[in-house]
């Protein structure tokens, strides 16, 4: 199957006033039409980092971008500018974690839609106000003639967020890159927006890159995942063969260490250490000094990647076997 | 029963709410409505609910940093209901807080040691055995000491939160009020911050009141749990006895809307429409009433009462 989006050893290099942080280091991912796919990961491991790549939206006068990025085949990396602008909200959208700080205050939510519509889609200011009630209706607000008018500050968490995926959704864009969506909202509403996000990638065959990280909400709402540490895609498969043999030592330890399925009480495993700072280009496992299988090797080169079978892929010289990384 | 360090009957906060127009009937926020509850010595009780239920504003009563609008607050047996001023300040040394954002619990200019040593000399601690003491709570929170030379940025929020608990457990406290001390961190931090409140729980027999929105930390952590709704408590009880049967239809959406490890879990899943009803003017029948799926006429016109199911379950709801 042809991948909608397909990022090949993308590295991203930031200049910041302590050094260059080496914030992606050959970051390989593929999204297929119209699933939906789960990037997991602790802070700082650079799952924001890829999808504000895909888009173009970190400082370019700060940051170097090498490898390759392309989207239904065309490369984006060597794209000028403009050509991005015109992507950005129509064929590829984006939500963020905080609903509120990214609409604007001042204007009712109505009249943002169709603004954000008017411009990409080229139409009139009568067709457009038309489309965001009618986008409205869709993410679920009603009755949407009266929040139509309405101000941010007005909607609760899980409403504002509503909002945005309307607003994402308007140019029915191929691909939504939903980043940490659900994290500021209450469990309930959390999972009214999941269901949400599932309806609408079904109903109109949207491709969502979910960045989380939650291994319940993976679970439960994407088709593949890829887990990443330290700049790079450390794991990625099917969720679910991924979630039964977790082949990478920090998939695993990720997972073991959600509370609920031990014993009450009992302690939780723990990854010992923390995560590297960025500062040097990784020239070995990046998790070896918290590995608990660690040997030379992982410190001497970077482990290639190991193919599991079924498209399960991990970078690691000892992938853990199926006994070792049973769980559930 | 072991004796009860803090104990609450019937606890009640409201705030008043300012009136839209001149001359209209001043309203009332229910934060906290009728709340009974008490915790054993070493005990932990967990409080669970959304965003603004009224989870926070019960753990500050307990520590009385809110005046208290009826019912009542008992600590170590004495009432502190209507305690103030110079008694208040005496009580604070016993009791101590943990906050979710370590990064907002310490000043960002202020050296660690300095934010320690604050804390025990506005106490009175002497100096020499506050040195000691301040050493020997970082080794137990696993800290290297050069950690009282730095300023919080230099800290990462999983060991800031260690120092956020060593600080707390300065005056060796008999109460703390943990609330969403995990709820920042990292799923890996938050087991190593998990681990550390359970041996230092088994270490000082610390009586605690944890206040989470997450089901599954407060399942692994506390004895007893309360889940609280609109200000009210709908269901409580030992956490074994609660997570073995689910019996309020709030607690059963709740656990079912947390997303887990098991993708067939998804198919039992009950999910609530509509958000929280503000808690300004609350309606006569149940709170939960609007978004219940299994509402009966009886459930809009009388609230119903927290009633004993048998061996301690206490729950809230007509229909149960």
């Amino acid at each position: 199957m042809e991948n909608l989006l397909e990022i090949r050893n993308l590295t991203v290099e930031l200049m910041t006033t302590r050094g260059i942080v080496y914030a992606l280091s050959g970051v390989d991912l593929a999204v297929r039409p119209g699933e939906i796919h789960g990037v997991v990961g602790e802070s700082g491991c650079g799952k924001s980092m890829t999808a504000k790549s895909i888009l173009r939206l970190h400082n370019p006068q700060r940051s170097r971008m090498k490898g390759s990025i392309r989207f239904e085949g065309r490369e984006l990396l060597g794209l000028p500018d403009r050509e991005i602008e015109k992507l950005r909200g129509s064929a590829v959208s984006m939500i963020f974690q905080d609903p509120m700080t990214s609409l604007n205050p001042l204007m009712t939510i109505g009249d943002q839609i169709a603004d954000m519509y008017r411009f990409h889609a080229r139409a009139g200011k009568k067709e457009a106000l038309e489309k965001a009630q009618e986008m409205l209706e869709k993410v679920g607000i009603a009755p949407a003639a009266k929040r139509f008018r309405q101000y941010p500050f007005e909607l609760s968490g899980g409403m504002q967020q509503r909002v945005m995926i309307a607003m994402a959704i308007a140019c029915a864009p191929k691909l939504l890159i939903a980043d940490e969506p659900t994290t500021a909202l209450d469990v309930t509403i959390q999972a009214q927006i999941l269901e949400l996000l599932q309806q609408l990638s079904a109903d109109m065959g949207m491709s969502i890159l979910l960045i989380t990280h939650n291994f319940g909400i993976v679970a439960e709402t994407c088709q593949r995942v890829s887990v990443m540490y330290a700049g790079k895609v450390v794991e990625t498969g099917e969720t679910r063969d991924l979630l039964r043999r977790a082949s990478h030592p920090y998939s695993r330890a990720l997972i073991r260490s959600i509370p609920g399925c031990e014993e009450r009480g009992t302690r939780l495993e723990t990854i010992p250490g923390s995560p590297p700072a960025l500062f040097e280009p990784p020239e070995s496992c990046m998790f070896a000094p918290r590995c608990p299988f660690a040997e030379e090797r992982c410190r001497k080169a970077y482990p290639t990647l190991f193919d599991c079978g079924g498209g399960h892929l991990a970078a690691c010289f000892k992938p853990l076997g199926k006994e070792e990384s049973t769980r559930v | 029963m072991s004796d009860i360090v803090v104990q609450a009957e019937n606890l009640t906060k409201q705030f008043p709410v300012a009136s839209k127009r001149l001359g209209e009937k001043p309203r009332v926020l229910h934060a906290v409505d009728g709340v009974s509850l008490s915790i054993p010595k070493g005990g932990i009780f967990g409080v669970v609910g959304e965003s603004g239920c009224g989870k926070s504003t019960l753990g500050r009563c307990l520590l009385r940093m809110e005046t208290i609008t009826g019912g009542s607050v008992s600590f170590q047996g004495r009432d502190i209901t209507n305690l103030s001023g110079r008694s208040l300040k005496s009580l604070r040394r016993d009791m101590q807080m943990i906050f979710q954002n370590p990064y907002a619990s310490f000043d960002p200019k202020q050296k660690i040691g300095s934010a320690f040593r604050e804390a025990a000399r506005v106490h009175e601690m002497p100096r020499e055995k506050a040195e000691v003491r301040i050493r020997d709570l970082l080794r137990e929170v696993n800290l290297p000491e050069d950690a009282l030379n730095r300023i919080p940025s230099e800290m990462s929020g999983g060991q800031l939160q260690r120092l956020a608990i060593a600080r707390a457990l300065l005056l060796d406290p008999s109460f703390i009020v943990a609330d969403e001390p995990v709820s920042a961190l990292d799923v890996s931090v938050q087991a190593q911050i998990l681990n550390l409140m359970m041996d230092l729980r088994n270490k000082f027999s610390l009586t605690m009141l944890f206040i989470s929105h997450e089901m599954s930390v407060v399942r692994h952590l506390c004895d007893q749990v309360a889940v609280m709704y609109l200000g009210m408590v709908v269901e409580q009880a030992e956490t074994e006895e609660l997570f073995s049967r689910l019996l309020h239809p709030y607690t059963q959406a709740l656990m079912s809307a947390i997303p887990t490890l098991d993708p067939d879990h998804k198919s039992r899943r009950i999910v609530l429409q509509g958000d929280i009803p503000s808690p300004i003017d609350l309606p006569a029948g149940c709170p939960f009433a609007d978004r219940c799926s299994r509402c009966a006429p009886q459930c809009r016109e009388a609230r119903p009462a927290l009633r004993d199911r048998g061996g301690g379950h206490l729950v809230a709801c007509h229909l149960v």
